[in-house]
């Protein structure tokens, strides 16, 4: 389980800033995939099948080729060389990655979370999506029924975009 | 043993990562993609705060957040398209009708 973690997120990371690096699309969408396809093995770690799957299913399967589709579509190969100032780019830049480390120093701060024992304790949790299942259809009931309406929202959005006269 | 700190400081690389690539790619499906990233480190939080506290919320959760980063996607390569239709660019740079 450990190894598996250690490889998975170390894949998901390097696919991570594969994608930033590349300067042509196409190669950053697959990198990307790979990057989702390792966070669905580290759901798999985490004891949570129904989300990996859905993971491969909807990010890897259906964003990812929607991504592609445009990209072909568009036929972009490679971006421009840059004519922006590079020194407010680099400021923009360091402050997002410093950003990044003052989450990650407050997390060290946290002793909940540095606990070793508790992730490996947790039981109840067999069966992921049964249990699943009866709390969405329960307890999430009105939430599962708004999110159909936000997908038929957003379906009417896209195909009336793509009209030919907007 | 894996710890939970391991799985938040995973997620906060991921988070990092796509925040620095909003900043420094020009083409705006390569956003999108980051944007993408970012919920995804989200999500990496959430299902492992569910392992962590034992409660399935959370990964209930991540399926809302799936169906919502689905139309983000839909609305936003819509909108992309539909203006590469009438410039023929993509670079956020060149993007500049509203700017005054």
């Amino acid at each position: 389980m450990q190894l598996a973690f250690w490889i998975l997120s170390f894949i998901a990371v390097f696919a991570a800033v594969m994608v930033i690096l590349s300067d042509r699309p196409i190669v950053s969408g697959l990198f990307l995939l790979l990057s989702f396809t390792a966070i669905s093995g580290i759901y798999l770690t985490l004891a949570a099948p129904f989300i990996a799957a859905m993971q491969l299913v909807v990010y890897a399967g259906a964003i990812i080729v929607l991504f592609l589709f445009v990209i072909m579509l568009l036929n972009q190969h490679r971006e421009a060389p840059s004519k922006r100032n590079k020194f407010i780019t680099f400021v923009s830049v360091l402050g997002a990655i410093l950003i990044g480390v003052l989450i990650y120093i407050s997390l060290l701060k946290s002793k909940i979370l540095l606990s070793y024992t508790k992730m490996s304790a947790v039981g109840g949790m067999k069966n992921n999506v049964e249990t699943l299942s009866v709390v969405m259809f329960g307890k999430y009931f009105i939430p599962f029924e708004l999110i159909s309406i936000l997908l038929l929202a957003a379906m009417v959005a896209a195909v009336f975009l793509s009209k030919k006269r907007v | 043993m894996v710890a939970m700190v391991d799985y938040a400081i995973l997620s906060v690389c991921l988070f990092t990562i796509g925040i620095v690539g909003i900043l420094i790619r020009r083409n705006i499906i390569t956003i999108l993609m980051c944007i993408e990233l970012i919920l995804n480190s989200v999500n990496l939080l959430f299902v492992a705060f569910s392992r962590y506290l034992g409660n399935v919320d959370g990964q209930i959760f991540v399926f809302f957040i799936f169906a919502i980063a689905a139309a983000e996607a839909a609305v936003g390569l819509a909108l992309v398209v539909a203006y590469f239709k009438l410039r023929e660019t993509v670079e956020v740079d060149e993007i500049k009708l509203l700017k005054g």
